[in-house]
């Protein structure tokens, strides 16, 4: 890997550890499966995770691994500008920060000032957090809000823990939504209803252009195939939809094509929304990537969010809607508006 | 531009010799070198204060900026009976005074094995408990501090080259520029990497661009929003390959600009956005 002459250190060559966890059996075997990283000891993540003066444009192509300990606010409330599904007590929490892919659009790039992935190894706090909130009420939980957890799980282990979590406790139920081609964890995790394995689709010239290191199409379609075939009832996400030239076939036809593939009736629900970000976030991203289109489109700015002019965001919305109303029910399609 | 930071002239010495680089005169008493547009060399003088004057008045002077790099270069003590000599790029410096750290981003292989460093405003004598860092200087921090005003993290580069363990009576110049040009093929290297370096440019619209932006926004009537507005269609324009330049020279040449009211203006601003975004 080159940048000019300069030649780029490999992906998490340097690990970053905070000094009270370095003896956690997490840390111990994340820290396997990089033998050969220099190892920094560090007294806060947001020492290095938080630095002014990072180029996550630049520190996305050498990204190096942050493990760190969650001191609070294990649970947040999701955002307004998300789907909850009508789902009342809607949480997301953060067992790491930053995405193991580089997704043109999104919003983590304008959310941090970092492109380093940070995993914060004491899950049993989490668990511990979520057990108390489950005494006042139910919880439902979305845990790849700030990342996405499947292409992890081999180091990590958090959704088998959360998965085995979730069967034992009646109240929680589970969203994990990924851009991961991985089969296997669909048959390796325990079968629930509550447990919900949410895709996030998109055509693949908008993969190749926008989702750099994601599953393709075709994989991502196998992968919602495993889950289904092992029990699951996936949820398929078309969120975001872009305005790509020639939208409504690249779309129509990505939709055919999934649900040649997918009987239906095993999918859970549809979750369809265009393009939208917060004004901080877009400002800082249209800084930091100047060449990225997908960020420097001329979105309109409503209520706080740039996005797609009204009449063009209903037009792509009611468009699409059409699309999957040939295969699955009106009701089983969430739209941010309709919620 | 390189930007090399040492303390002491013997540190300095095997380089100014090996890039033959000549002697400015920059002013308030600091003692500076340059080859060419590509290498300045200057000495900061010992400890913090030092340091970080010379550094920020020198950055900020020459308009150092996020398309610079800065080395910083030099001795250091030895606090780890494992590292007792060779050179180390810096991951980690602790200001024992504040106790502040600071990490420069380490994207770029280098080639240099890698040390943790103490940086405090005194001499190290080899008595002090000092805690657990490997190697001990005066300057990193506070030329950390100034540099980070100037330059992206991952465009600083923190080299030292163990000279003593404390014991810095038999430490004379001599040896310390013996040292420095042991050490001089690895920072020839770096140096010469560096300087062939080139990163993404940022720039999507050239001086001209802006200037032909500038007279198309005033035969619009734009307002300062407006030709905020204008600059980031013709950015997209640019990204996605339209021929913006010809479309502007059509709006001219059908007579549409220049405008006469500000409303018209806003018109041909809105009809442009969707020129844009098709």
């Amino acid at each position: 890997m080159h940048s000019g002459n300069m030649r780029l250190n490999k992906p998490f060559s340097h690990v970053y550890i905070e000094e009270g966890i370095m003896q956690h059996p997490l840390c111990t075997r994340i820290l396997s499966f990089f033998p050969h990283a220099v190892q920094i000891p560090v007294t806060s993540y947001k020492d290095v995770f938080s630095r002014k003066g990072q180029r996550s444009s630049v520190q996305i192509k050498s990204r190096n691994l942050i493990l760190a300990e969650k001191k609070d606010h294990f649970l947040y409330s999701g955002s307004v500008v998300c789907h909850d599904f009508d789902e009342r007590w809607f949480y997301y929490c953060t067992n790491v920060l930053n995405c193991i892919y580089d997704c043109a659009y999104c919003w983590l790039k304008g959310m941090y000032d970092s492109a380093n992935l940070v995993i914060f190894v004491n899950q049993e706090d989490f668990l511990a957090e979520t057990a108390g909130m489950l005494k006042k009420h139910p919880v439902y939980l979305c845990l790849s809000y700030e990342n996405d957890l499947v292409p992890l799980e081999n180091i990590t282990g958090f959704l088998h823990s959360w998965a085995e979590f979730t069967v034992r406790n009646p109240g929680l139920t589970i969203e994990i939504r990924t851009k991961c081609g991985n089969e296997d964890i669909w048959k390796a995790l325990p079968v629930s209803e509550r447990i919900i394995p949410a895709f996030t689709l998109s055509p693949d010239p908008v993969i190749l252009e926008m989702e750099k290191g994601t599953a393709s199409l075709s994989q991502r379609i196998r992968a919602i195939r495993a889950a289904a075939e092992n029990g699951f009832h996936p949820r398929l996400c078309l969120d975001p939809v872009f305005a790509v030239p020639d939208w409504e076939n690249i779309y129509g036809s990505m939709i055919r094509n999934v649900m040649c593939e997918i009987d239906p009736a095993d999918i859970r629900d549809i979750s369809l929304g265009t393009f939208r970000l917060s004004n901080d976030y877009m400002k800082k991203m249209r800084k930091e990537y100047p060449h990225s289109a997908s960020v420097q489109y001329p979105y309109v700015l409503h209520d706080g969010y740039y996005g797609y002019e009204e009449n063009k965001k209903r037009k792509i919305e009611n468009t699409i809607r059409k699309q999957l109303e040939q295969y699955v029910p009106g009701e089983k399609i969430y739209m941010l508006e309709n919620e | 531009m390189i930007y090399l930071f040492c303390a002491l002239y013997p540190e300095a010495a095997p380089l100014i010799k090996e890039y033959r680089m000549k002697r400015v005169d920059f002013g308030n008493g600091i003692r500076m070198w340059q080859k060419d547009n590509e290498l300045t060399l200057v000495l900061t003088g010992t400890g913090q204060l030092n340091a970080a004057a010379v550094t920020a008045a020198v950055l900020s002077r020459r308009k150092a900026g996020s398309h610079d790099f800065l080395i910083s270069y030099g001795c250091c003590a030895s606090l780890n009976t494992e590292k007792t000599d060779g050179i180390f790029l810096v991951h980690k410096i602790t200001d024992l005074q504040t106790g502040r750290d600071y990490y420069p981003d380490l994207l770029y292989e280098t080639g240099f094995a890698e040390a943790s460093l103490i940086s405090e405003n005194k001499v190290y004598t080899g008595a002090e408990n000092i805690g657990s860092g490997e190697l001990y200087d005066m300057e990193s921090a506070a030329v950390f501090h100034a540099g980070s005003m100037f330059f992206p993290l991952h465009s600083m580069f923190f080299i030292r080259f163990i000279s003593d363990a404390g014991q810095t009576e038999n430490l004379t110049a001599e040896t310390i520029t013996s040292l420095s040009a042991e050490y001089l093929p690895l920072m020839k290297k770096l140096i010469d990497d560096l300087a062939r370096h080139e990163e993404e440019k940022d720039i999507i619209l050239t001086e001209e661009d802006d200037r032909m932006i500038s007279k198309f926004a005033e035969d619009m009537g734009c307002s300062t929003a407006m030709k905020r507005e204008l600059h980031r269609y013709i950015h997209y324009a640019v990204l996605t390959g339209k021929d913006w330049k010809k479309k502007i020279e059509e709006l001219y040449e059908s007579g549409t600009l220049p405008v006469t009211e500000k409303e018209e203006g806003k018109k041909v601003l809105h009809a442009f956005r969707e020129y844009a975004a098709e």
